[in-house]
């Protein structure tokens, strides 16, 4: 095991250690909304994000998705069960949105082209969060930062990407990122609870 | 371990000094032990220029599971991991709590 600082943090930290959605129809489910859209989006092999933006709970959903080899068919089921959850494809890349508060996610904010190299996922989020316009919407939202559990670094990364990103949304950046690392699914979890307003973005697969 | 697998850490019993801070998600990643290191990243900390605060960490139960193909198989190991700072002193302890 090996320690080390990231650069870019105030942080300590250690290093140690195709389509198939199958799902059962119509049970009832003991899982949350946005993980059960998790398990869907992973198990599609498809690159993409999740966006909760909840107060201190995120429900229970209402059944399984539909039992579908089809991504999209799996998710319209879920739309059309859960009222809060929307989705959208845009190339290979899909973002499901479950939308519990009125408050607008911080991965609508409008970023300048950009043209960044990286060796990791956790390091090409880095820059993008520290764009001036995300700084200035989490400030002006009141939002504490939650950093992320950088996790395990998957056979996609390791290697130095150099990516383009047009003028485009946080949102469409980070969908981007997740497509230049193969089929990585990025989550953001944005919340109120009581007085505490968190945001956390998390790469949940690599 | 040849050939690509999902290996997927899934956190449990989870504490923290820290108001605001939740039980980190389960997350997966694609591995090719033969290819590369299997290495985590364990990470305490804030978004510069902040700094953690004083006595801030967290703590929680980190277990795994493999997947290749469409079979997953659980591992037994649990590891305990606390990070953060202790009445001063940053640290990442990560004991081994079934092996």
């Amino acid at each position: 095991m090996r320690t080390f600082l990231t650069l870019g943090f105030c942080t300590l930290s250690l290093i140690g250690a195709n389509n198939a959605v199958a799902q059962a129809t119509a049970k009832q489910t003991a899982k949350a909304v946005d993980i059960l859209a998790e398990d869907v989006l992973k198990t599609s092999k498809h690159p993409g994000g999740i966006e909760l933006i909840s107060g201190c709970d995120v429900p229970v959903a209402r059944a399984l998705p539909l039992e579908s080899e089809n991504l999209d068919i799996a998710l319209t089921s879920m739309a059309e069960r859960e009222r809060h959850l929307t989705w959208t494809k845009t190339g290979t890349a899909y973002t499901v949105t479950i939308q519990l508060m009125k408050d607008q996610g911080i991965t609508s904010v409008r970023l300048p082209a950009l043209q960044m190299s990286a060796n990791t996922l956790p390091e090409a989020t880095d820059k993008l969060l520290q764009a001036a316009a995300v700084r200035e919407r989490i400030v002006s939202m009141k939002l504490t930062e939650l950093t992320e559990n950088l996790g395990f670094t998957s056979i996609n990364e390791g290697q130095e990407h150099n990516i383009g990103l047009p003028a485009g949304t946080l949102r469409e950046d980070l969908n981007a990122l997740a497509t230049a690392f193969g089929t990585a699914i990025w989550k953001l979890d944005q919340r109120q609870c009581g007085n505490n307003r968190t945001v956390r973005i998390s790469w949940i697969a690599r | 371990m040849g050939g690509n697998f999902t290996l997927t850490e899934n956190f449990s019993n989870y504490s923290t000094t820290v108001s605001g801070l939740t039980i980190p998600p389960t997350q997966s990643s694609t591995q090719n032990t033969s290819v590369q290191t299997l290495a985590d990243t364990q990470f305490f900390g804030t978004v510069a220029p902040s700094c953690p605060g004083s006595n801030d960490h967290e703590s929680f139960n980190q277990s795994f599971s493999v997947t290749v193909g469409s079979t997953t198989y659980p591992l037994s190991t649990v590891n305990l991991i606390q990070r953060g700072e202790y009445s001063g002193t940053f640290h990442v302890d990560v004991t081994v709590q079934t092996p």
